[in-house]
């Protein structure tokens, strides 16, 4: 038991970094129960003065059409990043061939130009391709970026396990995609637990692509779902806010799991001896 | 490993549906693109419209898109580049002498003609020139605002001040006896690092006899001074320069931090609903001040424009885009869309039975006769990067970077740079006339 | 061996000759991704660059050649020098602190203790959160009767409130500060991922050899780490260099373009003043310096 109790001083310990940083989020969490004018009073109300749940219910009803898009796009978007960026990673960390160096310079740099800058390029190429105006245009669109990155990350776990294990498979006889599928992958699960919800933070935030590619409101996800609430001439600073936290629960729930899978991924991918 | 499983089969079936997204249609699709708020008059006035025409139609799918006001005109340019542009197209009016040029719309003088030239005449004059290029038209213009000073009653009242403040003068005592008396600021106005910025400096300029294209003359250099002295005095907070826009003032004014602002009339349909001003239960419009008596208010216009955009090869297609335009233009289709929407009509016919119906519009309609079209006094096609030279200016001055003078002067030389002596001279006569017969 | 599936500490390549034609097979598709859209776009902007392009040579396609004529413009102008510090300045600062907090935070969660699931995704909530709505956040926060100034007043810590980004010279800071709580996510899961991957054996004899804490994390996590630390440093960059909305949202590059990096310019450059030929041009010095940086970072990459 007293061991137990030892353990709660961490628990304060790591509070006090977590409250500062998570204190905008408070002041975020109950302007969706004010009105606009309440949120602009100075001083700042520390506590919603008259609470209403009319604006959060107002902002969920806006933004459950777009949910479905939001998660087809993200979960597209993880799909094919872990399929191009985990035989990626696997071939950076492991292998030696002349093209590497320059082959990891240009990953990482393709994602230095803003989407901004990469939009109006990508949309004539992917035009001509029939890739406008549907799902796949946007995950492809949003990949660019998450590919490197996920490469990257990816390279950097696979490179710490011991390639003693690969040897022994080759002496084995094993090809080398079943080293790839039976080994890495396992062993590499917190990474690509970690890889994979930075991935989905990424493509759920992502707004300019959808915005550019998509042209029915019917397939739009709740990143443009949210700029509803933001006119020519003002922002309806409340159901912003209501949206915003709707709108971050998703990426927080997965951050969550993440959490418990990455524990989950390291007792389970103990080799056997 | 049993997540894993999970997972891939949840991603599975998202590119599954992925690929079949996206549907394609039977029958022939006109687009509606604008960046009117979806929850506002306009957009229901124009899903309105779309819902009987279809009915009326079943043929034919109107789809109204919503782009975000910041996106539009980006996502016009690229689609402008791609040939991909919607069938109506909307503009903020500063863009379209651009546009025009550009050929981002098509020109429908013929449509018009057949339509009855007297309904083109029926426009003010200011938007006829900005939608029209060399003799042909190009867009309407169907919904205007302009700015006016905003004033809370009783806190005037409290300060012992009867009426609202009709010079600068005025405005700067009145504004001292707020602060005494209630110990809050007097005037708020916008000053952000965009077209707003520049658009509520614009009637402090005009009606001084300044032009954007000479702001080192002594009359640009007053109004600047006239503002960056109110901030330094305290009758305006220096926030100004980093309101997200000119609604946040509106939010200082219902709560009672700023007691007159400088806004516009879209206010109505925005914060200053029906239930607010009730709420409130004091709040007056009346003209902006002036440098001095007798000299008149000369505002910016602003509003909407929609046109046909060039990519519409398609009749059947361009029929339909022409029935919304013509709809939208004519007198009781205005009339009906601007009670909606909060915003003043463009066609003289219109304006008259508007003031009729709203009175509290009286000071606007009365502005709007006379208000200036930007672009048409600020070098036509160059336009933006005048307009963001002059708020980088403003900036400059209202935070004490540099004096309005040093401010204004910079700013005078980098638009002159801007443009060939030719073209300076041309605009900048222009630019005089207009202003010049505005003050009359 | 080990219960956490983690590394002995000897990492190693493989040499084998028939590997390489292997790998190559593994790297194709990201390759051929990567350069059909991530090369793509970055040859339309440096075309652009070399051209005066603006609003209507660009949508009729007619702009004319000037070399590097937007170039010269550029560096000679005293808008775009600023720009260039201030990129660096934020860069530099946001990186130092949120790697280091990051660090810091990824070391004290570094073991087992009531509610640590809920608070480790409590964490992310920075990366998480609209960035519309957490620059909003930080506008507000930094405005003359905002919080932050709303609160130092309170408690008497100043007299008059403080142009954070009201002036000339402080927004440039703000933002910065905006950004380094913005990135501590970022930095704080890549690196926990990373210490996961440290055996406890090796901890546990240092600490038999009576290793303190810090001497714990100096000369065994960190070497350890390095990998990790260096792919968090790059992306870090990368991800820095770029930062748009959130400057953006809170002062547009201002007051008066004193807060510009690079990607407010080029924006503002392209969408406000349309002249799309500089705008691009800014891009490129971008991707130059983010290329000397990453290029640096690499050489410290260990090869075995």
């Amino acid at each position: 038991m007293k061991r137990k109790h030892h353990r709660w001083k961490w628990t304060v310990y790591a509070l006090i970094p977590t409250v500062i940083v998570i204190l905008p989020l408070y002041f975020i969490a109950i302007a969706g129960f004010q009105s606009v004018a309440e949120i602009f009073h100075k001083p700042p109300h520390l506590f919603p003065p008259n609470p209403t749940l009319a604006y959060y219910r107002d902002a969920f009803v806006t933004l459950s059409l777009y949910l479905k898009n939001s998660l087809i796009i993200a979960l597209g978007v993880l799909c094919v990043t872990l399929l191009v960026a985990l035989p990626s990673a696997f071939a950076l960390a492991k292998f030696h061939f002349t093209l590497k160096r320059p082959a990891s310079l240009i990953l990482a740099f393709t994602q230095v130009l803003p989407a901004t800058a990469v939009i109006i390029p990508l949309f004539l190429i992917f035009n001509r391709i029939g890739l406008i105006n549907n799902y796949l245009g946007v995950i492809f669109g949003i990949s660019v970026f998450t590919i490197p990155f996920a490469t990257i990350v990816l390279n950097a776990y696979i490179q710490a396990i011991p390639t003693g294990l690969m040897e022994a498979a080759l002496i084995d006889g094993a090809g080398f995609l079943r080293i790839f599928l039976s080994i890495i992958l396992p062993l590499a699960s917190p990474a690509i637990a970690t890889a994979s919800i930075l991935t989905l933070i990424l493509a759920w935030g992502d707004f300019i692509f959808a915005l550019s590619f998509l042209k029915e409101r019917t397939l739009q996800p709740m990143s443009i779902g949210l700029y509803n609430f933001i006119g020519q001439y003002g922002v309806q600073w409340n159901k912003l806010l209501a949206g915003s936290m709707i709108f971050a629960v998703f990426p927080l729930v997965v951050a969550l799991l993440a959490g418990k899978a990455i524990v989950a991924g390291l007792t389970a991918g103990a080799f056997k001896e | 490993m049993r997540w894993y499983r999970f997972l891939g089969i949840v991603v599975f079936l998202g590119l599954f549906l992925a690929a079949f997204g996206g549907a394609s249609a039977q029958k022939i699709t006109v687009t509606i693109q604008d960046y009117f708020d979806p929850a506002g008059g306009m957009a229901k006035f124009v899903d309105r419209w779309a819902e009987e025409y279809m009915k009326k139609n079943p043929d034919v799918e109107v789809k109204h898109v919503y782009i975000p006001f910041a996106q539009l005109l980006p996502t016009i340019l690229q689609q402008a580049l791609t040939g991909t542009l919607p069938e109506v197209v909307m503009a903020d009016n500063p863009w379209v002498p651009n546009l025009i040029k550009a050929g981002v719309y098509l020109d429908i003088t013929d449509k018009v003609k057949e339509w009855g030239w007297e309904n083109w005449e029926d426009f003010f004059k200011g938007h006829r020139d900005l939608t029209s290029s060399d003799g042909r038209v190009y867009a309407f213009q169907v919904t205007t605002n302009n700015l006016a000073l905003f004033y809370r009653k009783s806190l005037l009242e409290k300060a012992g001040v009867a009426e609202p403040p009709k010079t600068w003068a005025e405005l700067k005592e009145v504004s001292a006896k707020i602060k005494e008396a209630l110990g809050i600021y007097g005037f708020g106005f916008c000053a952000t690092a965009s077209e707003e910025g520049t658009w509520q400096f614009e009637p402090f300029l005009w009606s001084n006899g300044g032009s954007l294209l000479e702001l080192d003359q002594k009359e640009a250099i007053e109004a600047l001074s006239f503002l960056v002295d109110m901030v330094e005095k305290g009758y305006t907070p220096r926030d100004v320069v980093n309101v997200s826009g000119q609604g946040d003032v509106t939010q200082w004014f219902i709560n009672g931090e700023v007691a007159m602002m400088e806004n516009g009339n879209w206010e109505f349909g925005w914060h200053l609903t029906p239930d607010v001003l009730e709420q409130l239960g004091d709040v007056g419009v009346a003209a902006l001040p002036v440098p001095k008596e007798g000299v008149k208010p000369i505002v910016p216009f602003g509003g909407e424009c929609y046109g046909i955009g060039a990519s519409t090869k398609d009749p059947k297609k361009l029929a339909v885009a022409w029935e919304f335009l013509s709809f939208i233009a004519s007198t009781d289709g205005m009339l009906a869309a601007n009670l909606e929407h909060g915003g003043l009509p463009t066609r003289a016919s219109a304006a008259e039975k508007i003031a009729a119906q709203k009175p509290i519009l009286a000071p606007f309609l009365e502005q709007a006769r006379y208000a200036l079209p930007r672009p048409l006094v600020g070098g036509l096609e160059k336009y933006p990067d005048v307009s963001s030279t002059v708020w980088t200016a403003i900036q400059r001055a209202l935070t004490g970077m540099k004096t309005p003078e040093e401010a204004l002067k910079e700013a005078a030389e980098a638009i002159r740079g801007l443009f060939s002596p030719e073209e300076y001279e041309a605009y900048r006569k222009q630019a005089r006339e207009l202003i010049a017969a505005a003050a009359q | 061996m080990t219960k956490r599936g983690g590394a002995l500490p000897s990492p190693g390549r493989m040499s084998i000759m028939k590997g390489t034609k292997v790998a190559y097979f593994f790297l194709l598709p990201a390759l051929l991704y990567v350069l059909l859209f991530g090369l793509y776009p970055l040859l339309y902007n440096i075309f652009l660059s070399l051209r005066d392009v603006t609003f209507i040579t660009y949508i009729q396609g007619t702009a004319r050649f000037v070399g590097l004529g937007n170039y010269r413009e550029l560096f000679a102008n005293p808008i775009f020098q600023r720009t260039f510090s201030n990129t660096l300045l934020f860069t530099g600062l946001s990186i130092l602190f949120q790697f280091t907090i990051g660090f810091l935070l990824a070391l004290l969660f570094n073991r087992s203790f009531p509610l640590k699931g809920v608070l480790q995704s409590l964490i992310m909530v920075p990366w998480v959160l609209p960035i519309i709505v957490s620059g909003s956040f930080f506008r507000w926060f930094f405005s003359d009767n905002g919080m932050l100034n709303g609160f130092l007043l309170a408690f008497r810590l100043i007299e008059r409130p403080i142009p954070w980004i009201t002036s000339g010279h402080l927004p440039i800071f703000s933002v910065t500060m905006a950004n380094i709580w913005l990135g501590i996510p970022f930095n704080f899961v890549l690196l926990y991922t990373g210490l996961q991957g440290i055996p406890e054996e090796l901890l546990e004899s240092a600490e038999i050899d009576g290793a303190t804490g810090w001497q714990k994390v100096l000369f065994i996590i960190t070497p350890l780490l390095r990998p990790v630390i260096l792919a968090t440093l790059t992306l870090g960059c990368i991800f820095t260099v770029k930062v748009f909305d959130l400057v953006w949202i809170i002062t547009q590059g201002g007051p008066g373009d004193v807060s510009h990096l690079f990607s407010t310019l080029s924006y503002s450059l392209a969408f406000n003043k349309l002249h799309f030929g500089k705008a691009s041009a800014v891009l490129i010095v971008m991707v130059l310096v983010v290329a000397l940086l990453t290029a640096l970072l690499n050489l410290f990459q260990r090869e075995v």
